[in-house]
């Protein structure tokens, strides 16, 4: 894949959800284009299509209207299936909830990454570990998710979501949930896997960690706007 | 006329003559020709002839299968004692059989214990590994499952991959209950089905073998009794014969008999008219004709309860068989010899006997002549049971009573 080329392109894109009264436009017509080792954040208040916007991008829901080209394919008119299976090997996605398994191990939750495919499960293992060994959590791998403290759950999360290293990675407000000593090491990881040249969108109300980011926009009443 | 006369004088003196001789007869009499009445023991017996025969006979047969060759065989006349060998027929075939029936039996018992012991326990527990396995798949799945929703809420995880866990547990749960069927199935119908094959098939092979080991004994024939060693006729090729060593005799065909010289009997037959001389328990006699110095005492034992005519005899003469048990045995006897039966068919210790030449009979009435001094009296007299000399006289006469004997 040509670096140069953008990873995602989002071209004249609507998100309409329908409602009682009639549809309710969520994002406005949005152009956006993210290139292959773009660290990219989003922020904006709350309700603003941030979201609505990560989701479309992260290829979990399709726009009402324009396009989404995700590393040269329009997704607009994939069907679920193939969506499914590029959201699994090309996309990595980090949630504020973590959505770990608190009853399973540190590493069956990042090996949950390979549950529905056709991997190896010796190499499942292996590539499993070595996130966790990336995250700082070799010493993890076998306690319960449960037990664990925020910022390493978040970093579990982060591990599970690079264990098959993604084209691209959506982070969805990963620090909300962290002290400000396991938001930096949260934040690091992120630095190290995009200098490693990981493509990555992340979207946060924390300004403090737009230090961290190579690109910023701010997405205001479902447009986005570049920052100043 | 002178000649008339001479006649007629030598006529009366012939006639003189006589009547002196008939005077001097009387007087005879009168003074040697008489018994005095007794008292004393009497007995009558009674004379029948017989045959002595072994009381039982021990029929000898073959029991083996089939036909098969005599290789040896005692001779007959022989005397045996139970147990002793009486034949032997060939036993190489069954021999051979009996090795091959050996190993079947021991097959079908390794079989057996195999299957028993080792075979369907392991089956069972290797079922019941594979249910374990079976079971802890399911539970994974199951929780994968569960976990897999909770992440499809947080959109880890798509409905199409919750569809795919979702057929993925129903197939865990379909072989798990599939292998719970099979091991109930096995467990009520299969295994005891084998089982009772595979004992079946240790009973039949153990039959066979014991079979095979008593046709094995069946081949020596032994005396059940002591006795004497009589062949008897069989049909052998052809004829009908005593049978020899190489002859090939079928099962049960009686070859040989062993009489019990142990425990003999007399039989003979009493005519009708004698039947009140005998009664079971009535002590007997037997001397055998071929040992006139031999006499074996016994007992009637039972007289027959219907007359029988003979061959020999006139049909209008009427028999019951008597039978009278030896008291002991005597190495002479012989089975099928011909004795004399004396029967004591009547005892008295004190009975008032009178000689049979004592009494006359005159129209059906007994009489004897008493001497009374110098006189005869002629007198009626009631007899009883008669011996060849003498006749107990139950009426008429009593003891010291002088009779005239014709």
């Amino acid at each position: 894949m040509n670096a140069s080329l953008p990873i995602l392109e989002m071209k004249a894109v609507e998100k309409s959800f329908p409602t009682p009264t009639g549809p309710v436009r969520v994002l406005q017509p949005t152009d956006l284009e993210v290139k292959a080792g773009d660290f990219l954040a989003i922020t904006g208040p709350s309700g603003s299509g941030k979201t609505t916007l990560l989701m479309l991008a992260a290829l979990l829901s399709r726009p009402s209207k324009g396009a989404v080209v995700f590393d040269g394919d329009d997704v607009s008119s994939k069907d679920e299936a193939w969506l499914c299976r590029h959201r699994k090997y090309r996309v990595g996605m980090v949630f504020q909830k973590f959505c770990l398994l608190p009853h399973r191990t540190v590493l069956e939750n990042v090996l949950f990454r390979f549950r529905y495919l056709d991997h190896d499960p010796d190499e499942a293992r292996t590539r499993s570990l070595e996130a966790l060994r990336a995250m700082g959590l070799e010493s993890k791998v076998d306690q319960p998710a449960r037990l664990l403290s925020s910022g390493e759950m978040q970093r579990v999360a982060i591990a599970r979501a690079v264990a098959l290293p993604p084209r691209f990675l959506v982070a969805d407000e990963p620090t909300g949930n962290l002290d400000r000593e396991s938001t930096l090491r949260v934040m690091d990881c992120f630095k190290r896997l995009n200098a490693e040249g990981l493509t990555m969108l992340l979207v946060t109300h924390n300004e403090e960690l737009l230090n961290y980011c190579s690109r910023h926009l701010v997405c205001r009443g479902g447009a986005l706007q570049k920052s100043k | 006329m002178k000649r008339l006369l001479k006649i007629v004088v030598g006529v009366f003196v012939a006639g003189w003559a006589m009547a002196v001789c008939f005077s001097c007869k009387d007087a005879r009499e009168a003074a040697g020709k008489t018994a005095v009445v007794s008292e004393g023991p009497m007995e009558v017996w009674s004379y029948f002839d017989g045959k002595i025969e072994s009381r039982t006979v021990r029929t000898i047969m073959s029991k083996m299968g089939g036909a098969a060759a005599l290789v040896e065989l005692v001779s007959e006349g022989t005397r045996v004692k139970e147990g002793d060998v009486l034949a032997k027929f060939d036993s190489s075939r069954t021999e051979r059989d009996l090795v091959k029936l050996e190993a079947d039996f021991t097959l079908a018992k390794s079989e057996f214990e195999s299957l028993n012991n080792a075979q369907l326990p392991l089956q069972l527990r290797d079922l019941e590994i594979q249910i374990s396995e079976a079971q802890a798949n399911y539970e994974t799945e199951r929780q994968y499952l569960e976990d897999s929703r909770k992440l499809v809420d947080e959109d880890l995880v798509s409905e199409q991959e919750l569809k795919q866990q979702d057929a993925k547990v129903a197939q865990f749960k379909g072989k798990l209950e599939h292998l719970e069927t099979q091991i109930g199935l096995m467990k009520k119908y299969l295994h005891p089905m084998a089982v009772e094959g595979a004992q079946a098939k240790l009973a039949s092979a153990e039959q066979a073998l014991a079979l095979a080991r008593q046709e094995i004994q069946d081949c020596t024939i032994r005396a059940p009794t002591s006795g004497l060693a009589a062949y008897t006729m069989v049909h052998v090729g052809g004829e009908y014969r005593t049978a020899r060593v190489g002859d090939s005799i079928y099962r049960n065909q009686p070859f040989m008999a062993i009489p019990d010289m142990g425990n003999l009997v007399a039989h003979c037959n009493v005519p009708e008219s004698e039947m009140s001389r005998v009664a079971p328990g009535f002590p007997a006699v037997i001397t055998p004709l071929a040992y006139p110095d031999l006499q074996v005492e016994g007992s009637v034992e039972s007289v027959g309860t219907m007359a029988q005519t003979m061959l020999e005899k006139p049909s209008w003469q009427k028999f019951f068989h008597v039978k009278v048990g030896l008291n002991r045995v005597d190495e002479r006897l012989r089975s099928g010899m011909s004795v004399t039966v004396a029967i004591l068919s009547f005892h008295k210790e004190k009975a008032v006997q009178a000689p049979r030449q004592a009494v006359r009979w005159e129209g059906g009435v007994s009489r004897c002549r008493v001497l009374k001094g110098s006189a005869q009296e002629d007198r009626v007299v009631h007899v009883g049971m008669g011996n060849d000399l003498h006749y107990e006289v139950l009426d008429g006469l009593k003891p010291g009573d002088r009779v005239v004997v014709e």
